[in-house]
Formats: C-alpha cells, structure tokens, sequence
C-alpha cells in the first residue's frame, strides 16, 4: 500500500481550516465586546494549583543526592572531544519507562531535546481536581529529577572516554549528561535510559 | 493601521486557529475577544520586528497556553492530549465537515499539543518556519524538526483512521 503523500496531506490540511471560521453574528459580538464596550466577558475562575514548595526541596535533596553519585563516580575529566563527530545524531530513547521519552538531536549548533510524554503517567479518569493536583504534584516532582528536559541547549561539548560520552551544556540552564555505549549503536544514560540511534557514532 | 483593521484582517485566522485547539466555538469566542482585546491595549508596542498578522497570533498563542494552564494543569505541564471528564467536543462545526475532513479533524485530535501547534501554524494558517517559530519563541531548526516528527505523526493517525493513499480525495 502507497503511503500517503505529505503533499495530499497538507492541501487536505490547508482546507480544513476554511471550515473553522466564525459566523457574522459572532464577528458582531466579538466586535462590539472588543470595541463598543469596557465590559469584559466574566470567565468561571478555575481554581489554579499552587507552585510545588515541596517538591522544590525534593528537588534539592535529589539533586544533591545525585550530584554525590555522580562525583564520586567515573568523571571523564581529560575525555577526549569528539563533539564534532556527533553532529547530526539522533538519540532515540528506547527504554519504556512512566517519565520520559526522549529523542536528542545534536544539530552542531544546539543539542534540540524533545520530550514524548504522550501515554505516559497516571491515568487521571475519574479523578477528582484535587486528586489531580497531588498526581501532578508527585509526577512532577519525578520528572525533574531527571538531568534532561526538553528545549534548546545551545554550545554542547560531547567528550568521549573509552566507552562513555558526557554532554555538557553551559550556562544557567545547563547540565552535564554522561552516557554509555553498550553496543554499537545503543547508549545507556546515566538515569538508566536506553537511547538507540541509526548511526555509528566515535 | 488601526487595531480595528486589524481586527477585521485577522478575527478570522484567529478565532479559527482558537477553536481547532479549544474545540468549544465559546471558549474560543472568549479567547479570541481576550487576545483583540491585549491588541488593543499593546498596539503601541507592535515595532514591526514582525509581520502584525504573526504578532497577533503570538499573543493568541500565549492567551490559549493560559487558558489550559488554568483549565487542565495535568495536561499542560505534560503535553499529553488526555480526555477529562471536562473537555469539549464542538459538535456544531463537526456535523458540517464531510467525512474525509472529519478524518483529518479527528487525527489532528489526536495528536499531542505541540504537534498540533506546529501543523495548524505551519499548514492550516500558512505561516512560513521563520513566523512559526516566532510565535511558538523557538528556533527554527526545532520548528523544522517538530514538524516533520509532527506529520510522521499525523500521517500515522490518518491512516489509523482509514485514509490511505487510496481512499484520500485529493484537493
């Protein structure tokens, strides 16, 4: 079977909002509510969760526990740099786990990490708003633990010491990230995170 | 240019690209009064760095990203398109779709939130990569990256669906 063509997808896609435009009665109103009147529309208030004090210092005793693994750990220190021999990879985490599903991409310019989380974590049915703040709250307070979150991270190093590859990124918003090859062209983090790629890395 | 003319430039692609996130012709109605009415109040900050039409749409961004923050914190912070017992279908504008539209309307749901971000920008509004980027404040590599990941995505839904390359009709 053919697969579909982006091309027929996106003249399908570029048609489809022409039917999502709103009527004149509503052009009218947003008109009137936006130029003729000071009178905002009343919106329900919806009770917002409140900034996690508690999972900020499980955060930190996290960090810092990790961060006591990690330096009486292997350290690459004189690792050599081989930076450059990864640009263009594409680590794809394999490992299922409720946290994470990472996809690393070294564009030479900017480590680009995204984050699949879809299908990940509790199932919230039936959960009352409450029970979902405390599910948010735990959940939350997992995920960043991890060292890697999704975003930009521009100026990464990689240095490679035999068999393992730390990623270090500078700056406030960066973290150091150390991998091991455990076959060809399969990597486990640190974290325990499996990642594959389709290309022979140095 | 008036904040009025550009309302009726772009009430429209705005109210449109609301409501195919929001699925509720309401809630959009709200939200889109909501981002005309931060025009108006910031037009004198509009230096022309952009084009109005991606300014607009970068503070209909941020509006909506408010809206689920409140409304469905879970879902937000984890990027995931799951259903709560509160969420909206917007049946009125579904029972006018033919049944290959209802397709394409339907995978799109499915999708997670930044997928669907990046494909009704890129191919539903018809802003290039560089505006794309612009208003999601991101780079265009990670644009270019989203959305072919997005489309692999979507593509993969669709054919869930049953569209294959043989049922679509092509436009």
């Amino acid at each position: 079977m053919k697969p579909l063509s982006d091309n027929d997808v996106i003249k399908n896609l570029e048609k489809l909002g022409e039917s999502f435009q709103p009527l004149q009665g509503q052009k009218e109103n947003l008109y009137n509510g936006i130029f003729l009147s000071n009178k905002r529309s009343e919106k329900s208030r919806i009770n917002t969760w409140i900034p996690i004090i508690v999972s900020l210092v499980l955060l930190l005793t996290i960090v810092a526990g990790a961060y006591a693994v990690i330096t009486n750990s292997f350290s690459l220190g004189t690792g050599k740099d081989v930076t450059a021999s990864w640009n263009h990879v594409i680590l794809d985490q394999e490992s299922s786990n409720d946290l994470s599903g990472f996809y690393l991409y070294f564009d030479g310019q900017s480590l680009i990490i995204q984050d699949d989380t879809a299908g990940i974590g509790p199932s919230v049915f039936d959960m009352s708003e409450e029970e979902v703040e405390d599910a948010v709250k735990e959940y939350t307070a997992k995920r960043e633990s991890l060292t890697l979150r999704a975003g930009e991270f521009p100026k990464y190093r990689v240095k490679k010491n035999k068999d393992f590859y730390e990623i270090t990124v500078p700056g406030k918003e960066g973290f150091t990230y150390t991998l091991e090859k455990i076959a060809p062209r399969k990597f486990m983090g640190e974290d325990g995170i499996q990642y594959s790629t389709s290309t022979y890395i140095d | 240019m008036s904040a009025e003319q550009w309302f009726k430039d772009y009430v429209e692609s705005v109210y449109s690209y609301i409501l195919l996130l929001v699925k509720d012709s309401h809630i959009a109605e709200d939200l889109t009064q909501d981002t005309f009415l931060k025009v108006v109040e910031k037009s004198h900050q509009f230096k022309g760095d952009s084009s109005v039409k991606t300014w607009i749409f970068k503070i209909a961004y941020t509006t909506t990203m408010s809206y689920f923050r409140k409304k469905n914190p879970f879902t937000y912070y984890l990027n995931m398109n799951v259903h709560l017992r509160s969420s909206y279908q917007s049946s009125e504008e579904i029972a006018l779709l033919n049944a290959q539209e209802k397709q394409f309307y339907e995978a799109l749901h499915r999708l997670k939130y930044s997928q669907k971000q990046v494909i009704i920008l890129r191919h539903i509004q018809g802003f290039s990569t560089k505006e794309t980027a612009s208003i999601l404040e991101c780079s265009e590599g990670k644009v270019k990256m989203s959305l072919a990941r997005s489309l692999a995505a979507f593509k993969k839904e669709l054919v869930k669906g049953g569209v294959t390359d043989e049922t679509v009709i092509r436009q």
